[in-house]
Protein backbone atom coordinates (compact mmCIF):
# COMPACT_ATOMS: atom_id res chain seq x y z
CA UNK A 1 0.00 0.00 0.00
CA UNK A 2 3.32 2.37 0.67
CA UNK A 3 3.95 2.16 -2.87
CA UNK A 4 0.04 3.13 -3.87
CA UNK A 5 1.07 6.63 -2.09
CA UNK A 6 4.35 6.69 -3.41
CA UNK A 7 3.52 6.41 -6.49
CA UNK A 8 0.81 8.42 -6.62
CA UNK A 9 3.00 11.39 -8.49
CA UNK A 10 5.01 9.04 -11.18
CA UNK A 11 5.71 10.31 -13.94
CA UNK A 12 7.26 11.73 -16.80
CA UNK A 13 9.24 15.26 -16.57
CA UNK A 14 9.94 15.86 -20.13
CA UNK A 15 11.56 18.59 -21.88
CA UNK A 16 10.45 19.84 -25.83
CA UNK A 17 12.26 21.96 -28.40
CA UNK A 18 9.17 23.13 -30.03
CA UNK A 19 8.82 23.54 -33.29
CA UNK A 20 12.08 25.88 -34.85
CA UNK A 21 11.86 28.08 -37.67
CA UNK A 22 11.09 31.78 -39.11
CA UNK A 23 7.68 30.48 -40.07
CA UNK A 24 7.11 28.76 -37.13
CA UNK A 25 9.49 29.96 -34.48
CA UNK A 26 9.26 28.50 -31.06
CA UNK A 27 13.02 26.98 -30.36
CA UNK A 28 12.48 27.59 -26.42
CA UNK A 29 12.46 24.58 -24.38
CA UNK A 30 8.58 23.33 -23.38
CA UNK A 31 9.58 22.07 -19.82
CA UNK A 32 6.53 20.69 -18.44
CA UNK A 33 5.66 18.72 -15.53
CA UNK A 34 3.68 14.67 -15.13
CA UNK A 35 3.21 12.66 -13.03
CA UNK A 36 6.35 12.67 -11.00
CA UNK A 37 8.27 9.23 -9.30
CA UNK A 38 8.19 8.90 -5.79
CA UNK A 39 7.15 12.28 -4.36
CA UNK A 40 9.17 11.75 -0.62
CA UNK A 41 12.27 10.73 -2.36
CA UNK A 42 15.23 13.10 -3.96
CA UNK A 43 15.93 12.06 -7.81
CA UNK A 44 18.32 12.06 -10.59
CA UNK A 45 17.98 11.14 -14.43
CA UNK A 46 18.41 11.71 -18.16
CA UNK A 47 15.71 12.00 -20.76
CA UNK A 48 15.83 11.85 -24.25
CA UNK A 49 13.62 13.19 -26.42
CA UNK A 50 13.23 12.71 -30.21
CA UNK A 51 10.93 14.93 -32.49
CA UNK A 52 10.26 15.37 -36.45
CA UNK A 53 9.43 17.75 -38.26
CA UNK A 54 8.40 18.76 -41.64
CA UNK A 55 8.49 22.60 -42.73
CA UNK A 56 7.40 24.33 -45.78
CA UNK A 57 9.16 27.59 -46.28
CA UNK A 58 6.95 30.60 -48.44
CA UNK A 59 9.60 32.45 -50.74
CA UNK A 60 9.94 35.61 -50.01
CA UNK A 61 7.70 36.66 -52.46
CA UNK A 62 4.33 35.07 -52.65
CA UNK A 63 4.94 34.37 -56.22
CA UNK A 64 8.09 32.39 -55.27
CA UNK A 65 8.08 28.53 -54.78
CA UNK A 66 8.28 27.64 -51.33
CA UNK A 67 10.87 25.24 -49.97
CA UNK A 68 10.44 22.13 -48.18
CA UNK A 69 12.73 21.10 -45.59
CA UNK A 70 12.76 18.32 -42.88
CA UNK A 71 14.31 18.91 -39.33
CA UNK A 72 15.30 16.58 -36.73
CA UNK A 73 15.65 17.49 -32.86
CA UNK A 74 17.52 15.51 -30.39
CA UNK A 75 17.32 16.63 -26.37
CA UNK A 76 19.21 14.91 -23.97
CA UNK A 77 19.10 16.38 -20.15
CA UNK A 78 20.54 16.21 -17.46
CA UNK A 79 17.52 16.60 -14.54
CA UNK A 80 16.80 16.16 -10.85
CA UNK A 81 14.76 16.92 -7.88
CA UNK A 82 15.57 17.72 -4.76
CA UNK A 83 13.76 18.39 -1.57
CA UNK A 84 13.49 21.45 0.58
CA UNK A 85 10.90 20.48 2.75
CA UNK A 86 8.12 17.67 2.41
CA UNK A 87 6.44 20.47 0.92
CA UNK A 88 8.76 22.66 -1.01
CA UNK A 89 10.53 20.53 -3.97
CA UNK A 90 12.98 22.04 -6.30
CA UNK A 91 14.26 20.55 -10.08
CA UNK A 92 16.83 21.68 -12.02
CA UNK A 93 17.10 20.89 -15.76
CA UNK A 94 20.45 21.29 -17.95
CA UNK A 95 19.82 19.94 -21.70
CA UNK A 96 21.96 19.41 -24.57
CA UNK A 97 20.62 19.44 -28.24
CA UNK A 98 21.30 17.99 -31.37
CA UNK A 99 19.16 19.80 -34.21
CA UNK A 100 19.43 19.02 -37.55
CA UNK A 101 17.92 20.28 -40.98
CA UNK A 102 17.99 18.79 -43.89
CA UNK A 103 16.93 20.96 -47.34
CA UNK A 104 17.65 20.18 -51.10
CA UNK A 105 19.97 17.35 -49.33
CA UNK A 106 22.45 19.87 -47.77
CA UNK A 107 22.43 18.62 -43.44
CA UNK A 108 23.09 21.82 -41.15
CA UNK A 109 23.53 20.87 -37.53
CA UNK A 110 23.29 22.56 -34.45
CA UNK A 111 24.48 21.22 -31.51
CA UNK A 112 25.17 22.28 -28.25
CA UNK A 113 24.31 22.74 -23.82
CA UNK A 114 21.01 24.10 -24.21
CA UNK A 115 19.35 26.88 -21.80
CA UNK A 116 19.04 25.55 -18.12
CA UNK A 117 16.13 26.00 -15.75
CA UNK A 118 15.27 25.39 -12.52
CA UNK A 119 11.47 25.25 -10.85
CA UNK A 120 10.55 25.27 -7.12
CA UNK A 121 7.24 23.78 -6.23
CA UNK A 122 5.24 23.90 -3.60
CA UNK A 123 2.23 21.30 -2.03
CA UNK A 124 -1.00 22.59 -1.89
CA UNK A 125 -2.72 19.43 -1.15
CA UNK A 126 -0.26 17.22 0.44
CA UNK A 127 -0.56 13.41 -0.82
CA UNK A 128 0.56 12.35 2.69
CA UNK A 129 -2.61 13.76 4.36
CA UNK A 130 -4.38 10.92 1.87
CA UNK A 131 -1.76 8.38 2.73
CA UNK A 132 -3.24 4.52 2.70
CA UNK A 133 -7.19 5.61 1.66
CA UNK A 134 -8.84 4.92 -1.46
CA UNK A 135 -9.11 8.60 -2.81
CA UNK A 136 -5.81 9.79 -2.81
CA UNK A 137 -5.16 13.51 -4.36
CA UNK A 138 -2.12 15.96 -4.89
CA UNK A 139 -1.47 19.44 -5.60
CA UNK A 140 1.72 21.30 -5.90
CA UNK A 141 2.26 24.79 -7.58
CA UNK A 142 4.68 26.23 -8.09
CA UNK A 143 7.49 28.84 -10.48
CA UNK A 144 10.56 28.63 -12.19
CA UNK A 145 13.22 30.08 -14.34
CA UNK A 146 14.86 29.55 -17.47
CA UNK A 147 18.91 31.24 -18.30
CA UNK A 148 19.86 31.59 -21.08
CA UNK A 149 22.88 29.27 -21.35
CA UNK A 150 22.04 28.04 -24.56
CA UNK A 151 24.10 29.51 -27.69
CA UNK A 152 22.06 31.70 -29.77
CA UNK A 153 23.90 33.75 -32.04
CA UNK A 154 20.52 35.66 -33.17
CA UNK A 155 21.28 36.73 -37.13
CA UNK A 156 22.65 33.67 -38.49
CA UNK A 157 23.06 32.42 -42.25
CA UNK A 158 19.98 30.65 -41.83
CA UNK A 159 18.10 33.35 -40.56
CA UNK A 160 18.29 34.24 -44.01
CA UNK A 161 16.91 31.11 -45.02
CA UNK A 162 14.15 31.97 -42.72
CA UNK A 163 15.78 29.40 -40.37
CA UNK A 164 16.67 31.01 -37.29
CA UNK A 165 15.57 28.74 -34.70
CA UNK A 166 17.45 25.35 -34.75
CA UNK A 167 19.94 27.12 -31.65
CA UNK A 168 20.19 25.41 -28.68
CA UNK A 169 19.42 28.33 -26.96
CA UNK A 170 16.69 31.91 -27.36
CA UNK A 171 19.13 33.92 -25.25
CA UNK A 172 16.45 34.79 -23.05
CA UNK A 173 15.57 34.44 -19.91
CA UNK A 174 12.22 32.80 -19.36
CA UNK A 175 9.91 32.53 -16.25
CA UNK A 176 8.00 29.03 -15.57
CA UNK A 177 4.80 28.71 -13.73
CA UNK A 178 3.37 25.38 -13.31
CA UNK A 179 0.84 23.65 -11.68
CA UNK A 180 0.20 19.59 -11.08
CA UNK A 181 -3.02 17.85 -9.76
CA UNK A 182 -2.98 13.96 -9.35
CA UNK A 183 -6.25 12.45 -8.15
CA UNK A 184 -6.32 8.40 -7.59
CA UNK A 185 -8.57 5.86 -6.97
CA UNK A 186 -7.13 2.57 -5.91
CA UNK A 187 -4.56 1.63 -8.97
CA UNK A 188 -6.16 4.02 -11.21
CA UNK A 189 -5.64 7.73 -11.37
CA UNK A 190 -5.48 11.20 -13.42
CA UNK A 191 -2.68 13.68 -13.80
CA UNK A 192 -3.37 16.90 -14.84
CA UNK A 193 -0.53 19.16 -16.01
CA UNK A 194 -0.08 22.69 -16.70
CA UNK A 195 2.92 24.89 -17.55
CA UNK A 196 2.87 28.24 -18.91
CA UNK A 197 6.35 30.10 -19.69
CA UNK A 198 6.41 33.99 -20.23
CA UNK A 199 9.31 34.31 -22.66
CA UNK A 200 11.07 37.96 -22.52
CA UNK A 201 12.76 39.63 -25.26
CA UNK A 202 16.71 38.58 -25.82
CA UNK A 203 19.53 40.88 -26.92
CA UNK A 204 18.23 41.04 -30.22
CA UNK A 205 15.05 42.19 -28.99
CA UNK A 206 13.87 38.67 -30.69
CA UNK A 207 10.81 37.43 -28.09
CA UNK A 208 9.65 33.54 -28.49
CA UNK A 209 6.23 33.51 -28.09
CA UNK A 210 4.32 32.51 -24.40
CA UNK A 211 3.22 28.93 -24.30
CA UNK A 212 1.40 27.46 -22.74
CA UNK A 213 1.96 23.23 -22.43
CA UNK A 214 -1.06 21.14 -21.04
CA UNK A 215 -1.59 17.06 -20.18
CA UNK A 216 -4.49 15.39 -19.30
CA UNK A 217 -2.74 11.58 -18.59
CA UNK A 218 -4.43 8.73 -16.97
CA UNK A 219 -2.77 6.06 -15.50
CA UNK A 220 -2.35 2.82 -13.45
CA UNK A 221 -0.67 1.02 -10.78
CA UNK A 222 0.57 -2.04 -11.28
CA UNK A 223 3.31 -3.97 -8.75
CA UNK A 224 4.86 -7.23 -8.53
CA UNK A 225 7.55 -7.96 -5.69
CA UNK A 226 9.93 -4.89 -6.21
CA UNK A 227 8.76 -4.28 -10.04
CA UNK A 228 6.38 -1.49 -10.41
CA UNK A 229 5.15 -0.86 -14.02
CA UNK A 230 2.80 1.70 -14.97
CA UNK A 231 1.60 2.24 -18.49
CA UNK A 232 -0.44 5.62 -18.98
CA UNK A 233 -2.25 7.04 -21.57
CA UNK A 234 -3.97 10.37 -22.26
CA UNK A 235 -3.75 13.87 -24.45
CA UNK A 236 -1.46 16.59 -24.51
CA UNK A 237 -2.27 20.37 -26.08
CA UNK A 238 0.57 23.16 -26.41
CA UNK A 239 0.00 26.61 -27.60
CA UNK A 240 2.69 28.84 -28.55
CA UNK A 241 1.72 32.84 -29.41
CA UNK A 242 3.46 34.84 -32.12
CA UNK A 243 7.31 35.59 -32.12
CA UNK A 244 8.26 38.88 -32.09
CA UNK A 245 10.94 39.95 -34.49
CA UNK A 246 11.76 42.88 -32.64
CA UNK A 247 9.46 43.31 -29.15
CA UNK A 248 10.12 46.80 -28.18
CA UNK A 249 8.57 48.09 -31.68
CA UNK A 250 6.04 45.18 -31.40
CA UNK A 251 7.02 43.65 -34.63
CA UNK A 252 4.81 40.41 -34.76
CA UNK A 253 6.25 37.62 -36.44
CA UNK A 254 2.29 36.07 -37.75
CA UNK A 255 4.16 33.39 -39.16
CA UNK A 256 4.81 31.83 -36.36
CA UNK A 257 3.06 30.31 -33.16
CA UNK A 258 0.24 28.33 -33.26
CA UNK A 259 -0.95 24.82 -31.79
CA UNK A 260 -0.69 20.85 -31.57
CA UNK A 261 -2.89 18.32 -29.86
CA UNK A 262 -1.37 14.95 -29.33
CA UNK A 263 -2.29 11.52 -28.17
CA UNK A 264 0.09 10.02 -25.89
CA UNK A 265 0.59 6.60 -24.62
CA UNK A 266 3.58 5.40 -22.72
CA UNK A 267 5.04 3.51 -19.20
CA UNK A 268 7.36 3.56 -16.45
CA UNK A 269 8.98 1.14 -14.59
CA UNK A 270 10.28 0.81 -11.29
CA UNK A 271 12.74 -1.64 -9.71
CA UNK A 272 14.15 -0.86 -6.20
CA UNK A 273 15.38 2.26 -6.83
CA UNK A 274 15.60 2.62 -10.85
CA UNK A 275 13.50 3.96 -13.01
CA UNK A 276 12.84 3.77 -16.70
CA UNK A 277 9.91 5.88 -18.87
CA UNK A 278 9.08 6.23 -22.36
CA UNK A 279 6.40 7.94 -24.02
CA UNK A 280 5.16 8.47 -27.63
CA UNK A 281 2.95 11.04 -28.84
CA UNK A 282 1.41 11.40 -32.23
CA UNK A 283 -0.36 15.05 -32.99
CA UNK A 284 -3.55 14.12 -34.19
CA UNK A 285 -4.18 18.15 -34.69
CA UNK A 286 -1.96 20.79 -35.28
CA UNK A 287 -1.79 24.30 -37.23
CA UNK A 288 1.76 26.16 -36.55
CA UNK A 289 3.33 28.32 -38.72
CA UNK A 290 -0.31 29.50 -40.68
CA UNK A 291 0.13 25.47 -41.44
CA UNK A 292 3.87 25.56 -42.88
CA UNK A 293 5.23 23.55 -39.81
CA UNK A 294 4.13 19.56 -39.42
CA UNK A 295 5.07 17.68 -36.70
CA UNK A 296 5.09 13.73 -37.46
CA UNK A 297 5.94 12.20 -34.26
CA UNK A 298 7.51 12.37 -30.35
CA UNK A 299 9.17 10.15 -28.56
CA UNK A 300 10.63 10.77 -25.26
CA UNK A 301 12.56 8.49 -22.50
CA UNK A 302 14.49 8.64 -19.76
CA UNK A 303 15.63 6.72 -16.44
CA UNK A 304 15.79 7.78 -12.98
CA UNK A 305 17.87 7.08 -9.82
CA UNK A 306 15.96 7.68 -6.59
CA UNK A 307 17.58 8.32 -3.70
CA UNK B 1 -12.79 15.14 -8.06
CA UNK B 2 -14.02 19.25 -7.13
CA UNK B 3 -10.00 20.40 -7.27
CA UNK B 4 -9.77 17.91 -11.42
CA UNK B 5 -12.60 20.10 -12.18
CA UNK B 6 -11.29 23.04 -11.15
CA UNK B 7 -8.14 22.74 -12.65
CA UNK B 8 -9.61 21.82 -15.88
CA UNK B 9 -11.73 24.86 -16.02
CA UNK B 10 -8.43 26.74 -14.98
CA UNK B 11 -6.63 25.38 -18.25
CA UNK B 12 -9.59 26.39 -20.36
CA UNK B 13 -8.84 30.11 -18.72
CA UNK B 14 -5.22 29.75 -19.38
CA UNK B 15 -5.76 28.82 -22.42
CA UNK B 16 -8.06 31.95 -23.60
CA UNK B 17 -5.55 34.46 -21.49
CA UNK B 18 -2.45 32.61 -23.54
CA UNK B 19 -4.07 33.15 -26.84
CA UNK B 20 -5.50 36.64 -26.26
CA UNK B 21 -4.14 39.33 -28.51
CA UNK B 22 -0.43 40.48 -28.76
CA UNK B 23 0.66 44.20 -29.25
CA UNK B 24 1.02 44.62 -32.62
CA UNK B 25 3.01 47.55 -34.67
CA UNK B 26 0.36 48.80 -36.93
CA UNK B 27 2.18 51.34 -39.05
CA UNK B 28 0.49 51.30 -42.41
CA UNK B 29 2.54 49.22 -44.88
CA UNK B 30 2.93 51.46 -47.70
CA UNK B 31 5.33 51.18 -50.35
CA UNK B 32 5.71 55.17 -51.17
CA UNK B 33 7.25 55.12 -47.61
CA UNK B 34 10.29 53.07 -48.33
CA UNK B 35 13.31 54.94 -49.02
CA UNK B 36 15.53 53.34 -51.42
CA UNK B 37 19.18 54.91 -52.54
CA UNK B 38 21.98 53.11 -55.17
CA UNK B 39 25.02 54.50 -54.05
CA UNK B 40 26.99 52.57 -56.82
CA UNK B 41 27.39 51.86 -59.65
CA UNK B 42 26.14 55.25 -61.22
CA UNK B 43 23.07 55.05 -63.42
CA UNK B 44 23.78 54.96 -67.03
CA UNK B 45 27.93 53.36 -66.06
CA UNK B 46 29.26 51.33 -68.38
CA UNK B 47 31.43 48.33 -67.75
CA UNK B 48 33.12 45.65 -69.45
CA UNK B 49 33.09 41.83 -69.66
CA UNK B 50 35.15 40.78 -66.51
CA UNK B 51 34.37 43.80 -64.21
CA UNK B 52 33.66 43.76 -60.90
CA UNK B 53 30.38 45.90 -60.41
CA UNK B 54 30.30 46.44 -56.69
CA UNK B 55 26.91 47.33 -55.84
CA UNK B 56 26.16 49.69 -52.89
CA UNK B 57 22.10 50.21 -51.65
CA UNK B 58 20.46 51.82 -48.56
CA UNK B 59 17.08 51.05 -48.03
CA UNK B 60 14.87 52.32 -45.07
CA UNK B 61 11.35 52.15 -43.46
CA UNK B 62 9.31 53.30 -40.84
CA UNK B 63 8.30 49.89 -39.68
CA UNK B 64 9.74 46.33 -40.44
CA UNK B 65 10.92 45.19 -43.58
CA UNK B 66 10.58 41.80 -44.18
CA UNK B 67 14.07 41.37 -46.92
CA UNK B 68 15.14 42.64 -50.03
CA UNK B 69 16.16 41.23 -53.67
CA UNK B 70 18.71 42.48 -55.89
CA UNK B 71 18.99 41.73 -59.40
CA UNK B 72 20.38 42.48 -62.60
CA UNK B 73 18.75 41.70 -66.10
CA UNK B 74 20.10 41.76 -68.97
CA UNK B 75 17.21 43.71 -71.31
CA UNK B 76 18.24 42.11 -74.44
CA UNK B 77 17.92 38.59 -73.50
CA UNK B 78 15.85 38.79 -70.37
CA UNK B 79 17.79 36.68 -68.18
CA UNK B 80 18.73 37.84 -65.10
CA UNK B 81 22.80 37.65 -64.22
CA UNK B 82 22.94 38.17 -61.01
CA UNK B 83 20.06 37.72 -58.02
CA UNK B 84 20.75 38.01 -53.95
CA UNK B 85 17.49 37.77 -52.29
CA UNK B 86 17.99 38.13 -48.49
CA UNK B 87 14.70 37.05 -45.78
CA UNK B 88 15.67 39.32 -43.08
CA UNK B 89 13.44 41.37 -40.46
CA UNK B 90 14.91 45.19 -40.24
CA UNK B 91 13.62 48.76 -40.82
CA UNK B 92 16.99 49.44 -42.87
CA UNK B 93 19.39 47.35 -44.95
CA UNK B 94 22.78 48.35 -45.79
CA UNK B 95 23.61 46.28 -48.75
CA UNK B 96 26.98 45.71 -49.98
CA UNK B 97 27.71 43.44 -52.86
CA UNK B 98 29.69 42.78 -55.86
CA UNK B 99 28.48 40.86 -58.92
CA UNK B 100 31.33 40.02 -61.68
CA UNK B 101 29.98 40.89 -65.27
CA UNK B 102 30.17 38.05 -67.64
CA UNK B 103 28.09 39.48 -70.13
CA UNK B 104 29.69 39.00 -73.02
CA UNK B 105 27.77 41.53 -75.66
CA UNK B 106 26.89 44.84 -75.83
CA UNK B 107 24.06 45.31 -74.26
CA UNK B 108 22.02 47.43 -71.32
CA UNK B 109 21.34 46.55 -67.92
CA UNK B 110 18.65 46.63 -65.93
CA UNK B 111 19.72 46.58 -61.57
CA UNK B 112 16.42 46.32 -59.24
CA UNK B 113 16.57 47.13 -56.28
CA UNK B 114 12.97 45.22 -54.76
CA UNK B 115 12.21 46.05 -50.65
CA UNK B 116 9.85 43.14 -49.56
CA UNK B 117 7.41 45.47 -47.36
CA UNK B 118 4.83 42.46 -45.80
CA UNK B 119 5.01 38.75 -47.48
CA UNK B 120 1.18 39.57 -48.98
CA UNK B 121 3.55 40.92 -52.24
CA UNK B 122 3.79 44.68 -50.98
CA UNK B 123 7.04 45.49 -52.42
CA UNK B 124 8.89 48.93 -53.57
CA UNK B 125 11.60 48.90 -56.00
CA UNK B 126 14.94 50.88 -57.22
CA UNK B 127 15.64 50.72 -61.23
CA UNK B 128 18.67 52.02 -62.73
CA UNK B 129 20.13 51.15 -66.06
CA UNK B 130 23.61 50.38 -66.82
CA UNK B 131 25.83 49.39 -69.88
CA UNK B 132 28.06 46.67 -71.00
CA UNK B 133 30.78 45.85 -73.58
CA UNK B 134 32.53 43.12 -74.12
Amino acid sequence: MKYFLRCLLLGVLATGNALACNVCGCSASNQYLGILPQYENHFIGLQYQYRSINSTHPGLLPSDPKEPSSEYYNTFQVWGRYHLSKRVQLFAFLPYTTNLQVKDGVRTYSSGIGDASALATVSIIAPEKYKDKKWQQSLWVGGGVKAPTGKYTGITEMDKLGLPNTQPGTGSWDFITNANYTIRYKKAGINLDATYTLTTANKYDYKYGNRLGTGLMGFYWWQKSKWKLLPQAGFRYEYTLHDYDNYSRHWLNEQTGGSIFYASAGAQAYYKQFGLQLTYSLPIAQNYAEGNVVTKTRLETGFFFLF
Amino acid sequence: MRFLKTGILGIILLAIGATSCQKKDNTPATADQVQMTIMSPNPGQIFQQGDSVHINAKVTFVTELHGYELKITDTSTGFIVYDDAEHVHDDHFDISDTWFNSVAQATSLRLDLIAVVDHDGTVATKTIYLQTHP
